[in-house]
């Protein structure tokens, strides 16, 4: 029987396209140090293209996914926002004592965003207006801290960046309110692909929490290929929670890339409970003495989401540690796949480096690929790793009915129990109780 | 006499194509206490497992009422609602769920079976505490995950705490004093021996005389080969201390 494959567009083709349109719009900037970024991105894009099928980063989840049907690849644009948006205003985040900050396919949108805290505490620009100011902090860092190997989609995204936000925390600053982005994908017109582009420079002894949501709305579908940077100064702290909620028409590629100075903290929550294709590229780099990466996640597959984690902690320098947690469920025919690297430098002795994947099967057609990926060259580290597939406990199901509960009932308990161990990690208390939420409701549902 | 709460008639049952149980039969009326006791591979754990309903073993004849109902048609959650409770020989340890919430949503789908209004949190929490004292129950462990760690002897006393919530009409209780030393055994029993009443019935399964001092039986029943081959008044346990069960063989 002949393989039937989705029509997929040309995405070299038009990001050509994009890109030239993108440049003229971009009028005296094309001379500045940031669009020299942007033009040796989209010349290795071009080089390099989709990730080949048989790439071994791209295996289980074929890049061409997220090309299927007709996808209209989004520069920057003036365009006035389009649909209705009653998540903003009746979504879970209003009224909550939050800055909330709303990406448009791709695009920041000042007028749907609120901004709380005062300016001394954290500074939020548009890109276009801070690269016009020539903001240092976007010269030191943007497009420096993510790393497009086997990723091109970081380049896609760099080529065409000009309407992201840029976060700047000053020194010595804790950020009182969460910082929440909502990253919309509109498909009500056509089939975007969106870029999202967010830098977030937290200064020496700061500390910031931050939120993405990423939704979608429309029946042409979309695709949200969002990159996040991170620069943590040296004690600098982040914690970051991504709630990814889309519907079933829409995909994500969501790669974030932290880099941690000496004594600099993060701690990554990656909750995926729905969309169409959902891909996410976690790197923490630890680059400073004593710094600390914690990477959590939590993925529901099932028959309408395909999900895979890739995440990379490198450890560069001596006496660094990294704790990871990623817990998976699998419902119906669903598929998820967990690639988690360590990389420890032939310096970092006394490095710590703990991961651990868990992952349950709800069904006989539901599959995981879970694979660890060491790639240690010092010798005086301790690095720990696990993964595990299993099914839910009978014996414990059986517990639970011959205490009066029944068997949906039971099994719902087990499953919340086995997500609260990621869920509970998650700072922002909205977003927490948004996440129990949807569970519940996915629970409910297989 | 009062009709039966639970009539057990020529039980036969099997699992993995052993038959282990083979025509057992046995009443037990409200207010009373049987004991089952028997060697080891008599099918004692078989009979707990049948009247609680796993589904591993098969029932290939024979009957059982609980209460006018036939028992064998209801899913293991539907026994424990009508008033059948199993404390189990190795309680489950569940990460992750605490015994408190476990136990509330016990109760509430119970209440709920009985036609009883759910439990609020300040209700639930009220009768919880009066319980706790039946077994000396720590409030700590309650909030701990459910078995997870726990001492074998925190475990049992944890399944009479449960037991205590749901206030069953039949207790099992199986091999409930394996695992245990003296203190938590005569604090598990004294639980037991707290909750019976004259509605009340309960069918203690054990391989050892021991626990029968402090849960003193009306009725012992020596099953063998899958049959109840003996039975008697409490003296039989202590019978059966002495000589063993030699007179099986002879």
């Amino acid at each position: 029987m002949a393989t039937l494959t989705a029509p997929h567009a040309d995405l070299t083709a038009l990001a050509q396209q994009a890109f030239a349109q993108f440049e003229q719009g971009l009028e005296g900037l094309v001379h500045g140090p940031l669009h020299e970024r942007r033009r040796q991105a989209h010349a290795r894009f071009l080089d390099t293209g989709l990730p080949h099928p048989k790439a071994e980063a791209w295996k289980y989840t074929p890049a061409r996914r997220f090309v299927e049907g007709a996808p209209v690849l989004e520069a920057y644009s003036r365009r006035a926002p389009q649909g209705h948006l009653p998540w903003l205003r009746h979504g879970f985040v209003a009224g909550q004592r939050a800055n909330v900050l709303c990406t448009l396919n791709g695009r920041y949108e000042q007028t749907l965003s609120t901004i709380l805290s005062p300016i001394h505490e954290v500074e939020i620009t548009g890109m276009y207006s801070a690269e016009r100011k020539n903001s240092r902090s976007l010269e030191a860092h943007f497009a420096r801290i993510a790393d497009p190997a086997d990723n091109p989609f970081v380049d896609l995204n760099t080529s065409l960046c000009g309407h992201g936000i840029l976060i700047r925390v000053p020194e010595g600053k804790q950020v009182r309110l969460p910082i929440v982005f909502y990253h919309l994908a509109d498909g009500s017109i056509h089939q975007p692909m969106a870029q999202p582009r967010v830098l977030v420079v937290v200064g020496a002894g700061s500390s910031i929490e931050i939120a993405e949501v990423f939704e979608s709305q429309g029946s042409h579908g979309s695709t949200t290929n969002h990159v996040l940077e991170v620069y943590l100064a040296e004690g600098a702290s982040a914690n970051i929670t991504k709630l990814q909620k889309a519907e079933p028409n829409a995909s994500l590629i969501d790669s974030t890339f932290i880099y941690h100075e000496a004594k600099a903290q993060s701690q990554t929550n990656t909750i995926t409970v729905s969309g169409k294709t959902v891909r996410n590229n976690l790197t923490c780099a630890l680059a400073g003495s004593e710094s600390y990466a914690a990477l959590n996640g939590l993925y529901l597959a099932d028959d309408a989401l395909h999900v895979d984690n890739h995440t990379e902690v490198r450890h560069l320098v001596p006496n660094c540690q990294s704790d990871e947690l990623y817990k998976g469920i699998a419902a119906g025919k669903g598929q998820a796949v967990f690639n988690g690297k360590i990389y420890v430098a032939q310096d970092a002795q006394q490095t710590n480096a703990f991961q651990s994947n868990r992952n349950i099967l709800l069904s006989d057609d539901a599959g995981v690929y879970t694979k660890p990926q060491l790639e240690i060259f010092a010798d005086d580290v301790r690095c720990t790793h696990g993964a595990t597939i299993g099914q839910l406990p009978e014996e414990a199901i059986f517990y639970m009915q011959a205490r009066g509960i029944g068997k949906d009932e039971a099994r719902r308990l087990l499953l919340g129990a086995f997500a609260q161990e990621v869920v509970e990690r998650i700072g922002t208390e909205m977003l927490r109780q948004e996440a129990e939420r949807l569970l519940e409701r996915w629970f409910e549902g297989v | 006499m009062a009709t039966p709460l639970l009539s057990i008639q020529d039980l036969h049952a099997r699992i993995e194509g052993k038959d282990i149980l083979k025509g057992l039969s046995l009443d037990i009326r409200p207010g009373e206490v049987h004991a089952i006791m028997g060697p080891n591979g008599a099918g004692k754990s078989t009979l707990a497992a049948v009247l609680s309903g796993r589904e591993q073993y098969e029932v290939t004849g024979g009957s059982v009422q609980f209460q006018g109902k036939d028992l064998l048609e209801m899913a293991p959650e539907d026994r424990a609602r009508e008033g059948v409770f199993l404390a189990f020989q190795y309680p489950v340890e569940i990460p992750g769920v605490s015994t408190v919430n476990f136990l509330k949503t016990a109760v509430n789908q119970v209440r709920l079976h009985r036609g009883q209004e759910a439990l609020d949190a300040v209700s639930f929490l009220k009768l919880m505490k009066e319980r706790m004292a039946v077994v000396e129950m720590d409030q700590a462990l309650l909030n701990r995950s459910l078995n997870e760690g726990f001492s074998g002897g925190e475990k049992k006393r944890n399944e009479v705490f449960q037991m205590a919530m749901l206030e069953p009409t039949l207790g099992i209780l199986d091999e409930t004093d394996s695992g245990l030393d003296i203190d938590a055994l005569r604090i598990v029993a004294s639980g037991v021996n707290k909750l019976r009443s004259q509605d009340n019935a309960f069918l203690v399964i054990t391989h050892y005389q021991r626990l029968l001092d402090y849960i003193v039986p009306d009725f012992v029943h020596v099953l063998a080969g899958g049959r109840i081959v003996r039975s008697g008044g409490k003296e039989l346990a202590l019978e059966l201390e002495e000589n063993g069960y030699a007179f099986l063989s002879e």
